[in-house]
């Protein structure tokens, strides 16, 4: 593919059609983005090894399995707990924070926020937390078995490992730390994105 | 040579678009990057994380080819525009949108990126720089230049095919490439396709499910006239799947009504037998006048007509039900007869999204707390005051009867659950139900305070283990315990422990217990110590209705509850070399070791 120039090459833009090139792409994004945060479409979110600070005023879970686990992250292994919950309902509205990381310039945050009169819908989210304070209230909680005879959740674990299971779950004031967010099926509705400086919080 | 290879590099990042390239190639991996968990997460959330990863590489290979492959950069600038865009949906909002920004910012500037030389107006450059070099596969072959004189490009007034070699045209700038048009119109007809079909899509599949065929035979099932009424109604893609079904005959009847009805149904249905290809209607475009002609002699019409193919007239009843029946079939109530449905029963509203769940409240479950009975009633005989042994495990005693005085606990609302024990003897070693598997290590659960009611000892159960062995541990059920302080200590396959505590003075709450332990340690009612272990049970038949404890112990194989409330619960990890982060609580986390 190399080239014997005979003379210097010239390549250029051409500005006009790149702005053609760029608006109409946008506009397809404009109405996907409006289809998305009117519930209509259903956006996959499958996020890992960045701290994830979420505070969720109440989180219903049908069927949620959960062991500890340890995630390989790029700056080594973390301990974590990873927790499977079925179908989950978020009411109350959602706050997370991403701290994102950039090489030299430092880092940002994103910032997702729902409305709270909205709900959201997520199928089979796997979440990675280290550290999860909320209020319980779990129907048919198993504490203490085998972690490859979960049964609810979706997840098996290692064998031999302990494992909580629960028919389902509802968790209130709910604030922790995620380091994986992965879901099959979101929808939501009115969620705003902001982006912030490093650090900033829920 | 250092000049030697910028020199190269010059030259061989202007002989291809490289910014684009590269603005692609940063888009995929920015969006690669977000979705990156251990694998076998991304498994288990389905194929939900993988096309998130495959996105993302899609975009990375485009970027590649833009580099490597320039003669492909228009297919690979329009593909990453494509992949840029499906990218908000399938892989975090498009790497949290920056990742879709740069992949369209990188697609549209390989699109738009062109060697051709530049117009004359930018200073007569393009004159000493145009390049000579074929541009394989995308452009023509150039007619070698001849010089012309007034200073204009040379070069310019040989392009073939559709190049306006005017000077008015080149004193502006502009170019009329075919070639160049021909990218701009893909362009532009690829974003129109996605941005009309995404909504469409979209709208389409949740608000207006597909006609069924249950839909459709009722309604051909419909005599011709009613029909005929109902068409108006109908919406145009049922229409287009229900005409080709219907009989020639019948759509022969009603097909002048129909004309009037749908202004360019082509008049050749009754001829073609059906033969109509699916397609919305307003695109089957025919003129009206030339359709009129065949279908009046194809079969004479009465305009208004009891006249059916078969059988006898049915009777305003059975009209009303078909009417119905093809209302209900394809949940379309405009199609309802006037006056309501004749049968019994509501019909189908109309489709609606997937409601979303109610919320219950939250429910503070409505347990009985237990009331400690009256001490001094307590039928036990006089023991000497000893020291406390907690290590030493209690001598059997005799089953205690029911204590005498005790109110049972409770409000009315809520009455215990009845425990039964097991008819046969507790020291019997008996199988676990199908399901419980114990795992391989207990954990350590201790509560500084616990009430129980209705505590019964079970036996000795058999648990299996994922490694194939089994485990014996106490099996005790309890109607409710009422906790306050309550730990438990998790170890996991990995050396650390996950820890479960919640603040003290918020009391846990569970009903419908059974406890798997392999050693339950308290000490009941404040004055006595009790320990149980699998080799020192507890006697059989022991059943307390109501035990209050403290300084609880328990190695606990597996815990069950039929309802648990944790107030204030917190989860985290800690051991030897983890990171606990920030802690959002201001009262310290112990620090357990396993």
């Amino acid at each position: 593919m190399s080239q014997a120039f005979a003379v210097e090459p010239d390549g250029h833009t051409r500005w006009g059609r790149f702005v053609l090139a760029f608006l109409l792409p946008m506009v397809a994004v404009v109405v996907i983005a409006w289809s998305l945060l009117s519930g209509v479409l259903a956006a996959t979110l499958a996020v890992g090894g960045i701290p994830i600070e979420l505070k969720v005023p109440q989180l219903q879970g049908q069927g949620l399995g959960a062991f500890g686990n340890s995630a390989p992250l790029i700056d080594g292994d973390k301990q974590v707990a990873t927790a499977g919950i079925g179908e989950a309902t978020i009411s109350g509205g959602l706050c997370a924070a991403l701290e994102v990381p950039v090489p030299i310039l430092g880092g940002f945050t994103i910032m997702l926020n729902t409305p709270a009169d909205q709900q959201i819908t997520a199928k089979s989210m796997v979440l990675d937390v280290t550290q999860l304070k909320g209020n319980l209230d779990a129907t048919n909680i198993v504490i203490g078995r085998d972690s490859s005879a979960l049964t609810q959740g979706g997840l098996k674990g290692p064998a031999g490992s302990n494992g909580i299971q629960s028919d389902s779950v509802v968790l209130t004031d709910v604030e922790g730390i995620a380091y994986s967010l992965s879901a099959s099926s979101l929808k939501v509705q009115g969620m705003t994105i902001d982006l912030a400086g490093q650090g900033a919080g829920c | 040579m250092q000049s030697g290879f910028w020199s190269r590099f010059r030259g061989w990042r202007r002989s291809r678009p490289f910014w684009g390239g590269l603005f692609t190639l940063l888009a995929g991996l920015e969006i690669v990057y977000l979705p990156l968990s251990p694998i076998s997460q991304i498994i288990a959330a389905g194929v939900a994380g993988v096309q998130s990863i495959l996105v993302g590489f899609l975009i990375i290979v485009m970027g590649l080819f833009i580099w490597f492959s320039p003669p492909n950069r228009l297919l690979a600038g329009v593909l990453t525009i494509i992949f840029s865009v499906s990218s908000l949906v399938l892989s975090n909002l498009g790497g949290l949108v920056v990742g879709m920004l740069a992949g369209i910012v990188g697609g549209a500037l390989t699109v738009s990126w062109t060697d051709k030389p530049r117009p004359p107006r930018r200073g007569g450059r393009s004159g000493a720089a145009a390049e000579e070099t074929p541009d394989a596969g995308m452009s023509i072959v150039d007619q070698p230049r001849k010089p012309s004189p007034g200073g204009q490009a040379p070069g310019l007034s040989c392009r073939v095919r559709g190049r306006w070699a005017s000077p008015g045209v080149r004193a502006l700038g502009l170019s009329r490439r075919v070639r160049g048009r021909r990218a701009t119109v893909l362009a532009v007809l690829v974003t129109l396709t996605v941005a009309w079909s995404s909504p469409a899509a979209a709208a389409s599949a949740p608000a207006e499910p597909q006609p069924t065929r249950d839909c459709i035979d009722a309604l051909a099932a419909l005599p011709a006239d009613l029909l005929r009424q109902l068409l108006p109604e109908l919406p145009a893609d049922l229409l287009a799947r229900l005409l080709p079904e219907l009989p020639a005959d019948l759509l022969g009847r009603l097909l002048p009504g129909l004309q009037d009805l749908v202004p360019g149904l082509p008049g050749v249905l009754p001829g073609l037998g059906g033969l109509v290809p699916q397609l919305p209607l307003p695109l089957l475009g025919a003129s009206p006048a030339v359709a009129s002609s065949p279908a009046v002699a194809s079969s004479p019409v009465p305009a208004s007509s009891a006249d059916l193919a078969a059988g006898q007239e049915p009777t305003a009843a059975e009209l009303r039900q078909h009417q119905e029946a093809a209302a209900r079939k394809c949940a379309l109530p405009q199609l309802l007869p006037v006056g309501g449905p004749a049968g019994g029963g509501a019909l189908l509203p109309l489709p609606q999204l997937p409601g979303l769940p109610q919320i219950p409240e939250l429910p503070l479950p409505d347990l009985p707390l237990p009331q400690l009975p009256p001490l001094p009633q307590l039928p036990l005989p006089q023991l000497p005051l000893l020291p406390r042994l907690p290590t030493v495990p209690f001598p059997p005693l005799p089953g205690l009867p029911g204590l005498p005085g005790v109110d049972p606990p409770g409000d009315p609302g809520a009455p215990p659950l009845p425990i039964e024990p097991r008819p046969d003897d507790g020291q019997t070693v008996f199988a676990a139900e199908e399901g419980d598997v114990a795992p391989a290590t207990t954990s350590d659960l201790t509560m500084d305070t616990l009430d129980v009611t209705s505590l019964v000892y079970q036996g000795i159960v058999e648990l299996p283990t994922a490694a194939g062995g089994t485990v014996r541990a106490l099996r005790f059920q309890m109607a409710t315990i009422d906790a306050d302080t309550l730990r438990i200590h998790i170890p996991t396959h990995t050396g650390r422990t996950v820890d479960l505590e919640h603040t003290p003075g918020n009391h846990v709450l569970g009903t419908d217990v059974t406890l798997d332990c392999t050693k339950l340690s308290l000490v009941a009612f404040g004055l006595l110590p009790l320990t149980f272990t699998v080799d020192a049970p507890p006697p059989s038949g022991l059943s307390i209705p109501v035990l209050a404890s403290t300084d609880v112990d328990i190695d606990l194989v597996t815990l069950k509850l039929a309802k648990l409330f944790v107030p204030t619960a917190k989860k985290s990890l800690s051991g030897p070399g983890t990171d606990p982060g920030p802690n959002p609580d201001p009262t310290p986390a112990p620090a357990p070791q396993p």
